[in-house]
């Protein structure tokens, strides 16, 4: 690549006559700028959004209250009665298990059903400050709805129990899902059933908590 | 562009290498006047006696008592041996229900007058014992968040044994882990880095890790007789 | 500048070699000038100016320099170029526009382009994750290749030769469940070696199927105690199953629980 001569400036070069250049008026500029700042701004606000990694790994969630019929693509449930007892008395075929809260029992009667194959549903609770609470291994795990297959075409109605202190209850929700696997799949669905329990009505039904609830096992 | 480099001006004194080279000095010589470079000592572990409460991140143990009892009292054991029994009260102060089975790594090693019966980690030669909790003269199995629950820790004593006179708890701890890769998190015992024991290496370990003890508790050992 | 090493001649020499990673250059060496002494006055016609003068708009990037013509005019219909003996107010007058400039696209297809390609680019993307997960998921659980078999038939499966004996619903129905029916199946097992013996206590998984794809759970009742190679083996299973799908439900066996869990890999379908 040889210099071309036309690097060494000429001493003499001629003024540049400017091409006409458009000028862009005053308020299409602060328009642009304000636009632009804004979706700047826009983009940071968005960020905020962005889940983290443990969000990501959560549950999609459907929710609702009593006797709602809630429905994913793994199965539907839906809360048909939420009571309190002190102790649950579960019937089996030859003897009766007595098992006393150390707590309050909260009584979850749940029906669930599949659309397409058998599962197995467990359930937590999960209280107004966000605590989890597994289902209590005070009861018989026989007794509950997590050891069942829930089939398709009908629809399978059992209880589950946990032991929660009398002022957690207030704001307490049911949620149904499957079994958690360490290395299961993401985006799996799980139902949150609301009782409704407010501090009012929840101290009410503490305080008429049933001594012996009875279930067959 | 074109011009001619401008040759000449004022070249600048090499000062840099002089100041490298003095502060080079001074540092190796501060580090050498206060120990050279070592890892500083440890923290020792609190020494803790009977009723002392420990916070260990997932939950706070309170050391209750040691006492060496016969089984079948609630629930726990056979009837006809004799368990040496610590027992705690223990709250969850995590977000979610564990199993009492926790404790087991939570007490990072317990020694009977000096001689370990339980060590935990990946070259652990003794077998775990059992961990309840008890409630009502039954055993179960649950630790529910923020409820305090009577945990007990129960070692079978051969029958020729004396029970001895005191254990040592060596309390970790957990934390609230972020994992480096993958960004998520979860409850994981705090370890430290640590040199392979030439009885390690035996074994065939290769991690170099053992956890850290929060607390040691010595709890005097009562005989329950039947 | 400073630098620069004031015995350098300003003439340039070639670098050793190609500057590499491996023989990196202090700078690139470029070509110099002579500065001093002036050039000769050369004649107007060799002489050019620095920067061409281009007519009005953007001007175009890495122009190439026009080659020098003796004649000293520039070359014909190579870039706009204007030396100072055709100045360009002269030479093309701006009205005129260039004929190697292309009409400036309209606005609306303009963004119209750039929004079309935006959205592409996130369709690829998206398909591109998805279609990565989808292959990464397939691998750890192998999608279902259910062979169908027809009535009365053997099939093979997993070390083993399986048969359906029959389906037969059984006398006393429970009362109080009115919607469903307690079936019974009978299958036979042909352990094809040593390992086709696992499943007498290694149970695989059963389950009907209706047409739509709803599948029912079969719980074994009765299993053979032990399977030898090449001698058959009968297990008996109960399933509930709708009412209206008593005729219609059919047997499907995969080789494992998990496997019917995971509704993965081979399977057989025994058709009625």
């Amino acid at each position: 690549m040889a210099a071309s001569p036309g690097l060494v400036p000429g001493a003499q070069a001629p003024a540049r006559p400017g091409p006409p250049r458009r000028r862009v008026p005053l308020w299409r500029r602060t328009v642009g700028a304000i636009i632009g700042v804004a979706l700047m701004c826009a983009a940071v606000y968005v960020q905020t959004h962005v889940l983290t990694v443990d969000q990501r790994r959560e549950p999609l969630t459907v929710s609702g209250g009593m006797h709602q019929e809630l429905r994913t693509a793994h199965f539907s449930a839906r809360l048909e009665r939420v009571e309190f007892a002190k102790s649950v008395r579960v019937k089996k075929q030859y003897a009766t298990e007595d098992s006393t809260a150390d707590q309050v029992f909260l009584i979850a009667k749940v029906g669930l059903t599949s659309p397409r194959r058998p599962i197995k549903i467990t359930a937590h609770v999960i209280t107004a400050d966000g605590l989890r609470f597994e289902p209590t291994d005070r009861v018989d795990s026989g007794a509950t709805l997590g050891d069942k297959w829930i089939q398709p075409a009908w629809w399978r109605s059992g209880f589950y129990f946990f032991d929660l202190p009398a002022d957690k209850v207030a704001g307490a929700q049911v949620v149904v899902a499957e079994p958690r696997t360490l290395f299961g799949d993401a985006y799996m669905p799980e139902i949150a059933l609301d009782p409704g329990l407010d501090q009012a009505k929840a101290r009410q039904m503490v305080d008429a908590a049933k001594d012996v609830y009875e279930v067959s096992g | 562009m074109t011009s001619t480099p401008t040759s000449g001006g004022s070249r600048r004194r090499p000062v840099l290498l002089p100041v490298l080279a003095a502060l080079v000095a001074v540092t190796v010589g501060v580090s050498a006047a206060f120990g050279g470079l070592e890892d500083a000592p440890k923290e020792k572990p609190e020494l803790l006696g009977k009723g002392a409460k420990v916070d260990q991140g997932r939950m706070t143990t309170l050391f209750e008592d040691a006492v060496v009892r016969p089984g079948g009292e609630d629930g726990l054991g056979v009837s006809g041996k004799r368990y040496l029994q610590i027992i705690m009260r223990v709250t969850n102060t995590s977000e979610e229900t564990f199993i009492a089975e926790m404790m087991n790594s939570a007490l990072v090693a317990v020694r009977a007058d000096g001689k370990l019966i339980k060590e935990s980690g990946p070259s652990a030669t003794t077998i775990g014992p059992r961990v309840v909790t008890i409630s009502g003269g039954r055993t179960y199995g649950q630790l529910h968040p923020g409820v305090p629950a009577t945990v007990v820790m129960a070692y079978e004593l051969p029958a020729d044994q004396e029970p001895p006179k005191t254990v040592e708890i060596d309390a970790g701890a957990y934390e609230w882990h972020e994992s480096f890769i993958y960004r998520t998190h979860d409850w994981l015992r705090v370890e430290t880095e640590e040199p392979l024991t030439a009885e390690d290496r035996e074994r065939g370990g290769t991690s170099g890790y053992a956890p850290v003890v929060v607390a040691q508790v010595d709890l005097p050992v009562r005989v329950e007789e039947v | 500048m400073r630098d620069e090493n004031p015995d350098d001649t300003g003439v340039w020499r070639p670098p050793a070699a190609e500057p590499s990673w491996f023989t990196p250059s202090k700078r690139l060496p470029r070509p110099d000038a002579r500065v001093w002494p002036p050039p000769e006055p050369e004649s107007r016609g060799s002489s050019t100016v620095p920067i061409p003068v281009i007519d009005d708009g953007p001007a175009p990037r890495r122009q190439p320099w026009p080659p020098p013509s003796p004649a000293g005019i520039p070359a014909p219909a190579k870039a706009p170029y204007a030396g100072p003996v055709a100045p360009p107010v002269q030479a093309r007058p701006p009205a005129q526009p260039s004929r190697r400039r292309r009409r400036p696209m309209p606005k609306a297809a303009k963004i119209g382009l750039q929004l079309a390609g935006a959205l592409g680019l996130t369709a690829a993307f998206l398909a591109i994750g998805g279609y990565d997960a989808l292959n990464r998921f397939e691998k750890s659980v192998t999608p279902a290749r259910v062979q169908r078999v027809s009535p009365g038939q053997e099939a093979p499966l997993a070390d083993a030769k399986w048969r359906l004996l029959g389906i037969a619903v059984i006398p006393d129905q429970r009362t109080d469940l009115p919607d469903r029916t307690i079936i019974q199946i009978d299958v036979q097992a042909t352990a094809l070696n040593s390992e086709g013996t696992r499943y007498s206590y290694s149970l695989p998984g059963f389950y009907m199927a209706d047409k739509a794809g709803r599948t029912w759970t079969a719980e074994p009742w009765k299993t053979p105690d032990e399977l030898s190679p090449g001698v058959p083996g009968r297990f008996t299973l109960l399933s509930a199953v709708p009412k209206e799908l008593v005729d219609q439900v059919e047997l499907m066996l995969w080789p494992s629980l998990h496997a019917g869990e995971q509704e993965s890999g081979p399977a057989l379908r025994f058709g009625r």
